[in-house]
């Protein structure tokens, strides 16, 4: 007779696999946090009716070419080909409004010809030409643009940096779930209900993914179906049974039988949920309520083809009326369905990304790649803005635009100094832009920037001295952090989603450490670096 | 040592293997009611059977059960009252079918029937020893075949009618002929009318099709012709796509929607390939009479064709493991066919996506044939990877320039080294990277001569292309693009030393601790670009002089002068025209020197300098630029002398020397100081560095075990390193001890013989990439028949948009550099497994069938296969054919594990296509499209399981 033989090997279960016992052992350690959830008080995590939509800037943006230190000498010195030039007619360190030259009162003149940058109003920071549609949001006070983001030891790695960011877990390869599923685990509706978190890309991205509870990816929900053999009715029917009795088949523990296991569990308990929504192209009719540029009509929400992208179609297919590039159809799509998804199911977070931020050569500087991803940044936001105020929206309308924020993250920012390629190279510091009805920007605080002016907490030095200068702070060479992102991403989790501090000490657990001065700033016992704490943006 | 627990009042419990040790962290439980006893079983990867022993009395021996029964992980029985004790046992599979299933899984795309039944015969090792091998596996599969047949050949496609025009053109400038052009309805292309007018070009050409401009010399001609007195030469003076750019016509018999049938007869051209397109606007019926091997051996592929003959090679060679490591490799030193694209876009008007796809072609044709050297080392992989134009354009070294004031592109610099070779966060800092991004400046592309493409120093090809009028002008010229390198874009502003000063961290443990890894990379102190003199005293040997370049390259000579006595230049010069002010009068050049000419800029004295141009090194007089008759007497004494400045290559020396070799004079060759040596000696260091031997040996532990292999991290000192740990340390010493270090082979065959690879708890623990999900699809149900045919198929072109759409998935054209992931959690969810269930349920609908769409021309035929694979006795036997499927589809689980999907499928065999109606399969006509549907779907059934998406 054969026996197994099979190796005691602890460390290689532990690390590994999951026994029937060692599954046990971690679904009683997950018990205590949902406990400790409902018994916090001052907990309405998920029960407050807030949302969250996150856009993923991946490849690390240009942040000196969106939120532009224009009066910092050292930028225009450093940038002799990408430095985005003052107008001339403007003073830069007057306050008030952002500026609103770039938006045309003849609306026959292309959208974007402004060639400066727009002054912010701070008196010191401008925004890229190509950034034009924030300008609406931030003047009614729904947009914060925080600069100077970075964390300690910053990685100039775009997959170590990025899974930092998705994690909120820097310098912490061990860490494999994401920020935004322990913030839907913190609140307990994990296991109670079928859509918690959703991101609609090509794959599930870190910030939702974690081993305990299935959040939910779609590429396309419009294929979001499955068939049978024979295709009809019957077939279908016949080929879901047999999918759903094999779903409850047990089976001996593999590495990733967990994982595919809770994914088809919440495959099969989606497929409805989506099936009763209109993803469709031709559902796509949302227009905006407010018109720009001098036009009379509003142009629609989400460009998915040429007839939806601004005013092409209304002046005789010109392409200068485009409001995005043609090749972001594909993001609006999902940036659509991601908006679809809050407004009409459970769902608490949901989101999307944007790729193509790395910008090592012939990045552009008023137009050219990195301003048509701009573009895309700008519309979005404010596409976003005009669909949650409409209350006369298609669907269940679950949420306002007073219940939502939208963030964006980027793993770093870009090098101060352009190369030779007329491109920027991996940096430090980048910018995040947080927008909502509840955001409290331009006329809410002094002003909707945040860590761009030499009056911050922790000032913008501004010139081209090594190690001193903001832009030449870190390393020498790069844009020294001023924020520490999980400040931002904590302060919106906790003041607008609704988290405990505790809960957010697990969530993000680096607020758990005082000497990272995540809540109100101070000397990180990182890395020595003095940073603002959460910035005041909700 | 196992009783575990009591349960229920009479008896007490345990569950054991007999002499393992699993059973103490394996929970089973027992319950009785109304006096039968249920136990759920332990669920033990690979089992095939299990069992339950029991003894009322612990002082007793335990005796196997045979009342009671085991229904999937349940077993049943009646009890007596009496108190007793249990244990459960499993029959674990053979070791050599379990690992069978293993190594097709990992080694290669997914088992196929034929390919399980060899290795279960032959044995895993056997297998193994053949896959590490395959130089000694002979194959050669049509699709490598380039097509030499100058005859006609004719061709057949059919499809579905978008329209009523059909163009011919051709992608490229060129000719091809073509007659008996026909389009009928229906599929037969014998049968029925030609809808198409004068498609036998026995009439003039014109009005029956419509020649556009860049067809215009095309012509009627009779004595070229298939059939009848006139075929069609088609001549291209420029690519086509569209009507606007082809000879049409429009069928107006043709219904759109219906199917029609198109065949032609077709003859090479000038060239082989045709470059020759016949379709249907719309595209309803498309076809190119090159095959794929003939398009990629011609240049004129584009990517569609390199992904599908990527993927048909995965189908269906025998070199598995070569396949699964080319994809490996593509994937690792991950490259972007659009980026290439837009590269070229600048340059060429229409054929870019050709050019850039030749790219990734000639990338992976290099790390094929490197793969079949014995002997091959990461290094070679790393070094095709660095001077391949593709990522020379993906990482932006292309137009990095280092020259002045101007900064490196860093991106290349930062991933060779934390994507390619030592691993993030391993070994190295910024301050390397911005380093190290000075040595890359200068590495670029051009397009050079055929057989200079492996030649960096290679000058730019001056041969025009048909129809090209200006050398000055790239897209007129004829060559390859490859690797070259540009001293003048070279940073050259002082020594370059590399990780100063640091060594390998105590964690790799002896001997690699401690090793300082710093590489100086010294820069040449003869970096002037001013002329310079070179003297040599000796004997007159003869009276012929050589001058020759030792290596391909170039540079500049001036004022060749041999004197009398021993001080130069004084005394008259026995060398007529060593000046060259009368051009080469009284040189003759040899054919390697051909490219030499004189030039007025610049020179060194006079009016005119010689720019000495080699394609090869030279030696000796017939691969020199020579001067025969010299007016000097043999055995006195001379001084040769003579002036030089460096041209735009570099790295090899310049010789003249008199026949005989009396008196011979060098200009030092620059052989350091200049980027193309700093490059190839920073490979050589990267290669073998601990952190990049550590990293790769994980990386491919990831590729072939499981996803939990890390860099960076293990403590190998430690004597509790984990299992992974310590394979990882094995693939490192593997590596440092080869002769040379780090054989690919060496650091495989230690994974492949480690006990985390070959354990039975090894297997299943990875999750396909949709790549791997589909191939291993049509592989599981893949039987190749004698004629050619099979019981699975793929056109290769059918597999882009399904991986596609299961995650972005898209070969050769991967945005981010780190290639696409190997571990399991970013390609399953919901979204994305929806998309692999869609596709394997397209696969297993009939072509034609609602739904199959999605699959394009991917089939499959179950019941062919288990008709050819089971006796005719079994075709109606649910069970038989059951057992068949789960067989070949789930070879690794163990069949008592597979009892609860045998049951389902035997159940879906068995019930009607309304998933409730009782059907027995035992009454289905084995013949009868009922038949063929009730397999198709319990196969798909099985398939889009969970378990599929394992290996």
């Amino acid at each position: 007779m054969k026996h197994f033989h099979i190796q005691s090997r602890r460390d290689f279960l532990t690390t590994a696999m999951k026994t029937g016992a060692l599954a046990a052992v971690a679904s009683l350690t997950n018990i205590p946090l949902v406990m400790k959830q409902a018994l916090a008080a001052d907990s309405t995590l998920g029960r407050n009716g807030k949302k969250l939509l996150f856009i993923f800037l991946r490849g690390a943006n240009d942040s000196l070419n969106s939120v532009v230190p224009i009066m910092d000498d050292g930028y225009a010195a450093s940038r002799p080909t990408l430095a985005i030039p003052k107008d001339p007619g403007l003073d830069y360190s007057a306050g008030g409004a952002c500026d609103l030259s770039a938006f045309n009162t003849d609306p026959t003149q292309p959208t974007f010809k402004y060639g400066s940058g727009i002054r912010l109003g701070n008196g010191f920071a401008a925004l890229h030409p190509s950034l034009k549609f924030l300008a609406p949001v931030y003047n009614a006070g729904d947009l914060a643009l925080v600069h100077r983001v970075a964390y300690p030891k910053q990685s100039r790695s775009h997959f170590d940096s990025q899974n930092y960011w998705e994690t909120g877990n820097p310098n912490n390869n061990l860490s494999k779930d994401g920020i935004f599923y322990r913030t839907i685990i913190e609140s307990g509706l994990a296991h109670t209900q079928a859509l918690t978190g959703v991101s609609i890309q090509s794959s599930l991205p870190l910030s939702l993914r974690g081993s305990d509870a299935a959040m939910t990816n779609l590429n396309d929900p419009t294929r979001y179906d499955l068939l049978g053999v024979p295709n009809t009715t019957a077939g279908n029917g016949k080929a879901a049974a047999a999918l759903n009795n094999a779903n409850l088949f047990p089976f001996p523990d593999k590495m990733n039988r967990e994982l595919l296991s809770l994914q088809y569990q919440n495959l099969t308990s989606t497929l409805q949920i989506f099936a009763g929504l209109d993803f469709s192209e031709a559902g796509n009719t949302y227009q905006a309520t407010t018109t720009v540029d001098g036009e009379s009509t509003p142009y629609y929400l989400f460009p998915t083809s040429n007839a939806k992208n601004g005013g092409y179609a209304m002046h005789a297919n010109d392409p200068q009326k485009y409001v995005v590039p043609t090749g972001s159809y594909g993001f609006f799509t999902n940036l659509k369905n991601a908006a679809l998804v809050l407004d009409n199911t459970d769902a608490i977070i949901a989101g999307s990304q944007l790729d193509g931020f790395d910008t090592h050569q012939n990045q552009g500087t008023i137009t050219g790649s990195h301003p048509n991803l701009q573009k895309q940044i700008a519309w979005a936001i404010f596409a976003l803005k005009e669909y949650f105020s409409n209350p006369s929206r298609k669907g269940a309308k679950k949420i306002t635009w007073d219940d939502l924020v939208v963030v964006t993250m980027s793993e770093f920012g870009r090098t101060t100094v352009e190369n030779s390629d007329k491109g920027t190279d991996h940096a430090e510091a980048g910018v995040m832009f947080v927008a909502g009805g509840a955001v409290k920007g331009y006329g809410q605080g002094p002003t909707g920037v945040f860590g761009c002016s030499p009056n911050d907490k922790v000032p913008w030095v501004p010139g081209t001295v090594a190690g001193t200068s903001s832009m030449f702070g870190a390393d020498s060479r790069y844009l020294k952090r001023g924020y520490d992102y999980r400040s931002v991403l904590g302060r919106i989790i906790r003041n607008h989603l609704g988290a405990s501090q505790d809960q957010l000490s697990r969530i993000i657990p680096g607020y758990a450490v005082s000497g990272e001065a995540l809540l109100a700033g101070g000397r990180s016992s990182k890395d020595g670096v003095t940073i603002m704490g959460e910035p005041d943006i909700i | 040592m196992y009783i575990a627990h009591h349960v229920g009042r009479f008896l007490a419990l345990t569950a054991a293997i007999c002499g393992s040790v699993f059973a103490q962290d394996t929970g089973v439980s027992l319950t009785i009611t109304n006096g039968t006893a249920v136990i759920d079983l332990p669920k033990i990867p690979g089992t095939d059977q299990y069992k339950v022993l029991g003894t009322p009395d612990l002082s007793g021996g335990f005796n196997v059960l045979n009342s009671g029964a085991v229904s999937g992980f349940t077993w049943t029985n009646s009890v007596g009252g009496t108190q007793g004790f249990f244990r459960a046992m499993g029959i674990p599979m053979p070791t050599n079918d379990m690992l069978a299933g293993l190594v097709l899984n990992r080694l290669a795309y997914g088992p196929t029937p034929d390919e399980l039944e060899r290795v279960k015969a032959i044995g895993a090792d056997a297998w193994i020893a053949e896959q590490l091998a395959p130089e000694t596996i002979s194959e050669s599969l049509d699709i490598d075949i380039v097509n030499t047949n100058r005859n006609w050949q004719r061709v057949v496609t059919t499809g579905t009618a978008t329209s009523k025009s059909l163009y011919v053109y051709l992608t490229v400038p060129g000719d091809a002929y073509l007659d008996d052009v026909k389009l009928v309805s229906g599929s037969n292309p014998d049968t029925g009318a030609n809808l198409l007018a004068n498609g036998d070009f026995e009439t003039t050409l014109t009005p029956s099709w419509t020649v556009s401009t860049n067809l215009s010399d095309s012509t009627i001609v009779s004595d070229v012709v298939h059939g009848g007195a006139g075929a069609l030469h088609i001549i291209a003076s420029s690519a086509g796509s569209s009507q606007s750019s082809s000879i049409w016509q429009t069928a107006a018999n043709v219904t759109v929607g219906q199917t029609y049938t198109l065949s032609y007869w077709w003859k090479p051209g000038t060239n082989i390939i045709s470059n020759m397109t016949l379709r249907l606007s719309g595209s309803g019926i498309v076809s190119n009479p090159d095959t794929i091997a003939t398009k990629l051996a011609g240049g004129s592929a584009i990517i569609d064709d390199m992904r599908a003959w990527h993927v048909l090679h995965a189908v269906r060679s025998k070199k598995q493991l070569q396949e699964v490591l080319l994809q490996f490799l593509e994937n690792h030193f991950v490259t972007q066919v659009s980026k290439s694209q837009d590269y070229f876009s600048n340059i060429y008007n229409g054929e870019e996506a050709m050019v850039a796809a030749s790219l990734e072609y000639r990338e992976i044709q290099r790390w094929r044939e490197a793969l079949q050297s014995p002997t091959c080392t990461f290094e070679d992989l790393l070094k095709i990877s660095a001077e391949s134009p593709a990522m020379i354009i993906y990482l932006d070294t292309v137009n990095s320039r280092g020259n002045g004031s101007n900064i490196p592109n860093e991106n290349y610099a930062r991933e060779v080294m934390e994507l390619f070779s030592m691993g993030v966060d391993n070994g190295y800092d910024q301050t390397d990277i911005t380093l190290l991004s000075r040595v890359w400046t200068g590495w670029t592309l051009d397009i050079v001569d055929p057989g200079q493409e492996l030649n960096p120093l290679a000058l730019r090809s001056t041969t025009l292309r048909p129809g090209g009028t200006n050398v000055n002008n790239r897209e007129n010229l004829q060559g390859t693009w490859a690797f070259n390198y540009k001293q003048s874009m070279h940073w050259d502003q002082g020594t370059t030393v590399l990780f100063p000063g640091k060594s390998v961290p105590p964690r790799f443990g002896p001997p690699y601790a401690g090793r300082d890894y710093t590489l100086g990379i010294d820069v040449d102190p003869n970096t002037s670009t001013n002329w310079q003199h070179v003297v040599a005293t000796g004997t007159a040997t003869s009276k012929t002089l050589y001058m020759y370049l030792s290596a391909p390259g170039d540079i500049y000579i001036d004022d060749v002068q041999i004197v009398a006595g021993d001080v130069p230049d004084v005394g008259a010069n026995l060398v007529s025209n060593g000046g060259f002010e009368s051009g080469l009068t009284g040189w003759t050049v040899s054919p390697n020197h051909a490219n030499t000419v004189t030039i007025t800029d610049g020179v060194h004295s006079g009016a005119q300098a010689l720019h000495l141009i080699a394609t090869e090194g030279g030696s000796s007089q017939g691969s020199s630029v020579y001067h025969t008759g010299l007016g000097l007497t043999t055995g006195q004494t001379y001084t040769l002398s003579f002036w030089w400045k460096p041209g735009d290559a570099v790295g090899s020396s310049v010789t003249l020397r008199l026949s005989g070799s009396g008196i011979v004079a060098t200009a030092p060759p620059r052989t350091s100081g200049d980027g193309l040596a700093q490059g190839y000696k920073v490979i050589h260091h990267l290669a073998n560095l601990p952190f990049t031997e550590e990293f790769i040996s994980a990386k491919l532990c990831r590729l072939f075990v499981h996803d939990n292999f890390h860099h960076g991290v293990y403590d190998y000192t430690d004597p509790n390193l984990s299992p992974e740990g310590k394979l990882v340390k094995a693939c490192i010493d593997a590596w440092e001890n080869g002769t040379p270090k780090g054989q690919i082979r060496q650091v495989l065959q230690v994974i492949f013989n480690s006990d985390l690879f070959r354990s039975q708890n090894a297997v299943l623990h990875k999750v396909k990439t949709p790549l791997e999900f589909t191939v291993s699809a049509i592989r599981t149900l893949r039987s190749e028949n004698s004629d050619g045919t099979a019981t699975a198929n793929t056109d290769g072109y059918s597999i882009k948009d399904p991986i596609n759409r299961m995650g972005a998935m898209k070969l050769f054209d991967r945005a981010e550099p780190n290639g696409y992931p190997e571990d399991a959690a970013p390609w399953i969810s919901a979204g994305t497994l929806a998309e692999r269930l869609r596709w394997v349920q397209a696969l297993l609908i009939a072509p034609g069938g609602s739904g199959h769409t999605d699959a394009g021309n991917s089939v499959s035929d179950p019941v062919a296969l288990l008709k050819k694979k089971l006796p005719n006795t079994s075709w109606n036997d649910a069970g038989a054919v059951a057992d068949y499927f789960l067989g070949i589809i789930l070879p690794s689980e163990g069949k008592a594990n597979l009892d609860i999907y045998r049951i389902a499928a035997i159940n879906f065999l068995n019930t009607g296509d309304d998933g409730v109606t009782s059907s027995p399969f035992a009454a289905l006509t084995n013949t009868t499209a009922a038949y063929d549907t009730r397999v198709r779907g319990m196969v798909a059934a099985i398939m889009t399981t969970q378990r599929f998406h394992e290996q």
